[in-house]
């Protein structure tokens, strides 16, 4: 319960980061993506579950404040593309829960530049293949890899205190349930 | 402990596979619904608009006064090397300026043949600050602090000095998303001021990443009178935008692979990198038309 609120808490800020302070620091136009990171830590750190909740929230604000409706025109109003690609990003991460460990920091790293890469590609491919924009080797040049190489920069600073607040999390939650296995 | 309290204990869980099947269903009915229809608007838009916003305002007006005083010490250090160049200039334009003034009663005939500084003066303007910007890297669009309590409609115009920054495309209680001339889905009706030729200007992300420019094609200009510099504003015959407000200039020009007309690059007269405040045009495109 404390784990999602905190994990609800965390989205919101990001957005925020995200929206309104990043374009501060971009560099050549290109700002990291601090949704991508937070919802991929959140799915190896917690879990599916918690990657598919964390994804889908990030996915969600990402639409409403998004004018581009996934690429579709005209209509500003689409909802659920961004959505439905952090939901399943967050899901895969999930999925690699397993191989995760706290100790090791290239695990992660890996898993969120791997993340950006992929929902880089898809927006590529269904936004903007898709509408005849054939140079694939500029967009990854100039956006897709100048974006990944920037999120893992700022992974550095950013993951170690997710990790911090994970932890925080499982040791107190892990001190209740003490509390009640001892009242048992 | 009694069995039947640890029953109570045990939380009602469903399988991560069927919770993703779910939310994936969630998202492709969201998309599905919101496509056309507004089904959902109202209630997503209020909470975006109650919760989020005033954080992004929040946020921006900080932003601001942090790089207003930036802005500040940079001018003063460039302002005193300007300073030097100007007076320079000084001399230089008070000849231009002799020279100009005896082209007076020429452009005096081309303004009331376009009527532009009269059409510019009518539009009702309101002022708006950029309180957030999309989300990735694709797309150029952001958020504004003026909603539909503030009279801003969709397809408002949105203009940033006295260049066209882009429209409206969805409004909230107390914010507007407006999409940006640039954005690559995007495209203008326009005309070159110069031969009154119609043609299409289309954001380009590309050429915007590479040397902040966007593209214009099916310019028909057979006897090569349009040059690099032409001034390019929105025609009269678009049906979102206004007529007569500047996009930008001519940068080149190149015969398109048809052999009928020409293409080429603009460079916007905005700067999108530094958007701050915006001035949204309350005027629609319909409403000019009626009257």
């Amino acid at each position: 319960m404390k784990k999602s609120i905190v994990t609800a808490f965390l989205v919101f800020i990001c957005f925020l980061l995200q929206t309104s302070v990043c374009h501060w620091f971009s560099f050549g136009g290109i700002v990291p993506n601090l949704l991508i990171l937070l919802t991929a830590a959140s799915g190896f750190m917690n879990g599916e579950k918690a990657g598919m909740w964390t994804g889908f929230a990030c996915g969600l604000l990402a639409d409403l404040f998004s004018a581009n409706g996934g690429g579709a025109g005209n209509t500003g109003d689409m909802l659920g593309f961004y959505a439905l690609l952090y939901l399943l990003i967050g899901y895969c991460n999930g999925k690699c829960n397993r191989l995760f460990y706290p100790e090791d920091l290239k695990f992660p790293l890996l898993m969120i530049t791997a993340s950006d890469l992929v929902f880089n590609f898809v927006c590529y491919g269904v936004m903007f293949f898709f509408r005849a924009r054939l140079d694939i080797l500029y967009y990854l040049l100039h956006i897709i890899i100048p974006e990944a190489v920037y999120t893992i920069v700022i992974a550095f600073v950013f993951y170690p205190l997710l990790l911090l607040i994970n932890r925080r999390l499982e040791r107190s939650e892990r001190k209740s349930e003490d509390q009640i296995a001892q009242k048992d | 402990m009694s069995p039947v309290i640890r029953k109570r204990k045990k939380k009602f869980t469903i399988s991560s596979k069927y919770l993703l099947l779910i939310l994936c269903g969630i998202c492709v009915a969201l998309m599905v619904f919101t496509f056309r229809t507004s089904l959902f608007e109202g209630p997503f838009k209020t909470v975006a608009g109650y919760v989020v916003v005033p954080f992004q305002k929040g946020i921006a007006e900080v932003g601001g006064y942090f790089s207003d005083r930036s802005r500040e010490l940079e001018q003063l250090r460039e302002v005193l090397a300007q300073n030097q160049a100007l007076q320079e200039q000084v001399d230089a334009l008070t000849i231009e300026n002799n020279r100009l003034q005896q082209n007076q009663y020429e452009l005096n005939s081309l303004r009331s043949l376009y009527e532009l500084d009269q059409e510019y003066s009518d539009y009702e303007k309101t002022g708006a600050r950029v309180i957030a910007s999309e989300a990735d890297n694709w797309f150029y669009s952001f958020t504004i602090d003026k909603g539909e309590k503030d009279g801003v409609q969709v397809g408002c115009n949105v203009m940033a000095g006295s260049g066209l920054v882009g429209r409206v495309v969805s409004t909230g209680p107390n914010y507007a998303k407006v999409t940006a001339i640039i954005s690559d889905t995007q495209n203008v009706s326009s005309t070159v001021l110069a031969t009154s030729m119609n043609m299409i200007v289309s954001g380009d992300l590309q050429s915007v990443m590479s040397d902040g420019t966007i593209r214009f094609e099916q310019l028909s200009d057979p006897e090569d009178e349009v040059t690099v510099g032409d001034k390019v504003v929105t025609s009269s015959i678009s049906d979102k935008y206004l007529p007569g407000i500047l996009i930008g200039y001519i940068s080149s020009i190149d015969t398109s692979p048809n052999n009928l007309t020409k293409s080429g690059y603009i460079t916007p007269a905005v700067d999108f990198s530094h958007l701050e405040e915006v001035l949204v045009v309350m005027d629609l495109k319909q409403q000019i038309q009626e009257e």
